[in-house]
């Protein structure tokens, strides 16, 4: 009875599937998660369902101003699924960019506030960047270290990190913050020194931050793509037998991987103080060291993949967000949302790399199926 | 004062032990639940939404029966715990998606839900309901005798249910077949397969069993350390729960004194009653332990102290 019931749904895996399918399939998912978001506004609040999409690109689309904050979210986001990619292709789990980005923030803000006013605008810069990557490069290094030469597991690791991070920069802003208030106003809020130039046409935007995130994607773009390096992360991560065969030194690579992935990680937490908030706090990077990880895995390591999931996931929260703000239930509707999104994103990587077979068992000729599902086999 | 801190560190050392415990017998199956924190937050949401269907149900929160005031938030806890451990196997066990990644989305889901959900049902009388769950299962009198029942034996059930299951699942892990069964899942599901274990079923079972154990923490955490008032930061305790997990050796016996071990440190800033700056960087000595005991335990590399071989790995079984 068993293996009859067994036959009826069987799963193989497939790899003949061409490009147009594989993007069709995810594009499906993509837009049934879109319909859910509907859905659930309207049972949220009934009759909402097309509001909700008016609210959503309202939000996101309505204006120049809020365009480009939109893309500076996409960015954000992209920017740190871009420093995760080269350690995930060599397997190294690195779930810290939420720490590694906000030790680059807090380098960051030792500079601005403690050396911008001295110094002149484009040293002033120097230095806070120089800051920045010295201590977000510290944080990814640290765990690569011990990964290379014990086998510590790092995906703990650096998880432990993110939060030992987070409360280094909630100390600093305690031991910082004058009035005892333990929230750190905007620095340099009347000369902006140290401040990342911005456009006044555009009030304050994000234009100069979203050139440095696609100047550095082209970077990392070329660099696992057409490098000598990128080529030898790929190896260790494939097998480090292979690896140690080729001549390749494992601890070296990991080690080098590890910093580079923390010095684009501390690229975005210099945009984010220095470029943006001008200030910090400990859920300064909010999530999005945890969310780069779904963009990065979901757009398989390929970097415009990465970058229309990030613009797309960016969407979804930002718009959902506002729509709830206008209709009137809780934002943290957005996170639901979001989570959905992925939900159904991971799902759709089921039918992109399996193939289900439905077959009806045929009760008279047993004799038959035996013979197929050897032939199977 | 002492007296009063360690009942704090058991009032605290039972949400980790919930979490761990639960993530513990997940991982035993070799599924990596990086969901553990939002599974939480899904069974806190269960209570608010079974405590305010019974609220509902008998209009006048002051008439509330002690009975059902815990028995229908804690079935509703394990339900939305279950169907998201349910969730999480579906999508890793059948659909073969990568465990991390399904992990994180589900705790992201979880950590929007639970606020989302409690905002919309609102949560006036909760605080009512709670009040059933830390009735003392002793005798007044007995408690208060002396500072060993006062530390001990003081507290509502959950805080014993909680010892109870660490015990329980030690025991079925290292004494009987079913337990050898889901470490041999755990460690080689081929081989395991081979020698007659139906691995699904292992998996899917053991999954929903440690998130409807994982769930309780959620319920604990609202009902009991808040007392039924609304607070969202089920996340960071869950992530600690995960790590509790290394820090015990994937071992319910280690994790029980894990457990305080964590809470103890979680509470020194109170105890010694420091603020500001020192207060955080005190509270970061549970993490800073954790990664000790990470770097100790790849140092001597026993095998008794590793975590299951197929940790993290998705079986299918075609690619035999």
């Amino acid at each position: 009875m068993k293996k009859d019931r067994e036959r009826i749904i069987r799963i193989s895996r497939r790899t003949n599937l061409k490009w147009w399918q594989k993007i069709l399939i995810k594009a499906i998912f993509v837009l049934v998660a879109f319909l859910m978001c509907g859905v659930i506004s309207s049972l949220v609040s009934p009759g909402s369902f097309f509001d909700f999409y008016e609210y959503m690109f309202n939000g996101t689309f309505y204006n120049t101003k809020i365009f480009v904050n939109l893309l500076w979210q996409a960015g954000l986001l992209f920017v740190i699924a871009i420093a995760l990619t080269p350690a995930f292709k060599m397997k190294f789990w690195n779930i810290g960019a939420e720490g590694q980005c906000l030790m680059g923030g807090l380098g960051a803000l030792i500079g601005l506030k403690f050396i911008a006013p001295f110094v002149p605008n484009i040293i002033a810069l120097c230095i806070e960047f120089l800051l920045a990557a010295i201590f977000a490069c510290s944080w990814a290094v640290i765990p690569a270290i011990f990964k290379a030469y014990f086998n510590t597991n790092e995906t703990l690791f650096t998880l432990m990190m993110n939060y030992i991070a987070m409360g280094i920069v909630a100390a600093c802003v305690v031991a910082w913050s004058t009035s005892g208030s333990s929230v750190l106003g905007v620095v340099n809020n009347v000369n902006h020194e140290g401040w990342l130039p911005f456009v006044e046409s555009f009030g304050n935007s994000y234009i100069f931050n979203i050139l440095i995130i696609i100047g550095a994607s082209i970077v990392i773009f070329l660099y696992l793509g057409f490098s000598q390096h990128g080529y030898e992360l790929q190896v260790v991560g494939g097998s480090r037998n292979t690896a140690k065969y080729l001549g390749i030194n494992v601890k070296s690579v990991i080690i080098r991987t590890m910093l580079l992935s923390g010095l684009i990680c501390s690229v975005a937490g210099f945009l984010m103080v220095v470029g943006a908030s001008h200030s910090i706090n400990e859920t300064l990077v909010n999530g999005r060291g945890f969310t780069a990880i779904l963009v990065s895995w979901l757009g398989e390591f390929n970097v415009p993949t990465m970058a229309i999931y990030s613009f797309l996931v960016s969407f979804v929260s930002i718009g959902s967000s506002n729509a709830a703000a206008w209709i009137g239930y809780s934002s943290t509707v957005s996170n639901v949302l979001t989570g959905l999104f992925f939900l159904l994103i991971i799902s759709s990587t089921f039918f992109v790399n399996f193939r289900v077979h439905i077959k009806l068992p045929k009760r008279k000729k047993n004799e038959e199926t035996a013979i197929s599902s050897k032939e199977g086999a | 004062m002492f007296v009063t801190y360690i009942r704090g560190v058991i009032r605290v050392m039972i949400l980790f032990l919930f979490g761990s415990t639960g993530e513990i017998i997940t991982e035993k199956s070799g599924h990596l639940n990086m969901g553990t924190p939002g599974i939480m937050c899904m069974g806190a949401t269960g209570a608010v939404v079974g405590g305010v269907i019974y609220l509902k149900a008998i209009v006048d929160p002051t008439t509330a029966n002690g009975f059902l005031a815990i028995i229908i938030p804690m079935l509703f806890c394990l339900l939305f715990a279950g169907l998201t451990g349910l969730l999480y196997c579906f999508l890793v066990n059948t659909l073969q998606c990568n465990q991390n990644v399904t992990g994180l989305t589900i705790t992201t889901f979880g950590a929007g839900v639970f606020p989302f959900v409690s905002n919309m049902i609102g949560s006036d009388g909760l605080s009512i309901l709670s009040s059933s769950f830390y009735i003392r299962i002793f005798p007044k009198a007995f408690c208060e005798a002396n500072w060993f029942t006062q530390i001990f034996l003081s507290h509502g059930f959950l805080v014993y249910l909680a010892i109870i299951i660490a015990v329980v699942a030690l025991l079925i892990l290292k004494k009987t077949r079913v337990g050898l069964s889901l470490r041999a899942v755990g460690e080689s599901p081929a081989t395991a397969d081979a020698s007659g274990i139906d691995v699904s079923k292992y998996k899917y079972i053991a999954t929903i069993i440690g998130s409807c154990i994982s769930g309780l923490g959620g319920l604990y955490y609202l009902m009991v350390m808040n007392n039924g008032a609304l607070e969202y930061n089920i996340e960071s305790f869950g992530w600690l729960a995960v790590a509790l997990v290394i820090f015990s050796l994937w071992n319910p016996g280690i994790a029980i004194a894990g457990s305080f071990v964590f809470a103890l440190f979680y509470q020194l800033p109170k105890f010694i009653s420091s603020s500001g700056a020192a207060a955080q960087i005190i509270s970061l000595i549970p993490y800073f332990v954790t990664i000790v005991v990470l770097i100790v335990v790849s140092l001597f590399n026993k095998r008794e102290t590793q975590p299951p071989a197929s940790l993290g790995v998705n079986y299918f079984r075609e690619d035999r």
